[in-house]
């Protein structure tokens, strides 16, 4: 343990904060984010300008959306569903002052990953990243990061209907789930007797799993990836009803 | 006698590699790590434990009776059953997040079945040395110089970037050896440690 480390070393004065980050974030208090974490989230990540679109103009971070600071609030409806969504707000430097207000309330609506950009956009320009220029978009958009192994819904439905010969569909659901109806072309192995299936499945074919959430679709993704499969996931909701399949909801 | 040795070496080989092929399919996945290597910074012991997985929690399916855990870059599942013992959490419904854990398993048939699922206990801070979230945000408020502290983030480098508590610096853990420069000079300022929490 690290206070532990300090004391030996002859610290006197040693604290620990216990609660940790999460419960920080938790109490509404500002956290802040940096350059890097944002580029490498670029196109994941709900960016907002507070400074409004009049200087985002001027030149803004690449993606960002312009909501003057007194605005973002009123937006409510246009953040997104997903309470699970990164979301980071930068003025033109650091200011905690102006952007804690802003942060607590939109940690109360539920967002868990709401940031500030450390260094603002001075910062961000300083340490070359990439900046837009001109038009401005004012309107929040926000695609989730896709886990590893995902498939996309419009690429498995692509599969559902044209069949490839180089593509088998896996339902890991319960036989009595697949008893209920199954998509069409697809096999079904539950995900708790795939260990000892595998030598039911061809090497040569890419193997995609689905069940009806996307759990268990990952743990048989988990379980064909160790044991060397070439394979991915859907991570969709899908449901069949009366024989009828409908796919790829969040 | 070319050929024939050509073809004496592919039937014997094809002898040996039959087997191998075929034993592969239905075992457990024998290939990659038990163990993570962030657990064995501090529990070296671990290596010396039978039949044990350790790294952290990632899903839990009951339909499938099964948790899926992250060993290094990998990751593994591991079924449970009635009988399974919990340890440290009340429940397997209380595995949350990604707690560290440990899980002593039999092998069943192909699969890996838990006898024992052991998750990282609570630490043990003694309570003049805690600091709560109110206090510390005063002297957040306040900044280092003013509050006189060093906020130290204990967690691996890309959870500072992600994101940090402000005015905080980042010490990794397993660096700090290496880090110490970056403490106060001064011995009895006030030095304080937060990392991911607990539960």
């Amino acid at each position: 343990m690290a206070a532990r480390l300090a004391a030996k070393s002859g610290y006197t004065n040693i604290k620990v904060y216990h609660a940790g980050l999460p419960a920080w974030a938790k109490a509404g208090h500002l956290l802040l984010t940096t350059d890097n974490f944002v580029k490498k989230r670029m196109g994941f990540v709900v960016i907002i300008d507070t400074r409004g679109p009049e200087a985002a103009k001027k030149g803004h971070i690449q993606g960002a959306v312009a909501i003057p600071l007194k605005d973002v609030v009123k937006e409510k409806n246009q953040f997104p569903l997903d309470r699970k969504a990164h979301l980071v707000f930068y003025a033109e430097n650091t200011d905690m002052a102006g952007l804690a207000p802003l942060v607590k309330e939109i940690s109360s609506w539920g967002y868990k990953h709401v940031y500030v950009l450390d260094g603002g956009y001075k910062g961000w320009v300083k340490n070359n990243g990439g900046i837009q220029k001109g038009l401005v978009r004012t309107e929040i958009f926000y695609i989730p990061r896709p886990h590893p192994g995902e498939i996309v819904g419009d690429e498995f439905m692509n599969i559902v209907e044209t069949q490839p010969g180089d593509v088998l569909i896996l339902d890991v659901r319960t036989a009595d789930e697949a008893d209920g109806g199954m998509i069409e072309g697809a096999v079904n192995i539950p995900v708790d007797e795939l260990q000892g299936r595998l030598s039911e499945l061809p090497k040569d074919k890419e193997i995609v799993t689905h069940c009806k959430t996307g759990l268990r679709a990952e743990m048989g993704y988990t379980i064909l990836r160790n044991a060397g499969f070439k394979t991915r996931f859907l991570n969709d909701k899908v449901a069949l009803i009366d024989d009828k399949f409908y796919c790829c909801f969040k | 006698m070319k050929h024939m040795k050509t073809i004496l070496i592919a039937f014997f080989g094809g002898l040996v590699l039959f087997p191998l092929l075929f034993a592969n399919a239905g075992n457990p996945p024998a290939s990659g790590d038990m163990l993570s290597k962030k657990c064995l910074k501090c529990h070296a012991g671990f290596k010396d434990m039978k039949n044990t997985l350790a790294g952290d929690f990632n899903r839990r399916s009951n339909k499938a009776k099964s948790i899926q855990m992250k060993i290094n870059n990998r990751m593994q599942l591991v079924k449970f059953t009635k009988e399974t013992t919990i340890k440290n959490v009340p429940s397997i419904k209380a595995l949350k997040g990604s707690i560290p854990i440990r899980v002593h398993y039999k092998k069943v048939g192909p699969d890996l079945v838990a006898t024992a699922i052991v998750a990282k206990p609570k630490m043990d801070v003694p309570k003049d040395q805690m600091i709560s979230t109110k206090e510390l945000s005063k002297l957040v408020a306040q900044g280092p110089k003013k509050g006189g502290y060093t906020l130290v983030d204990s967690r691996p480098g890309n959870l500072f970037m992600t994101s940090h508590i402000p005015t905080a610096i980042s010490i990794p853990f397993p660096k700090m050896k290496k880090m110490m420069a970056k403490l106060p000079k001064d011995k009895n300022q006030q030095v304080i440690f937060y990392c991911q929490g607990f539960r």
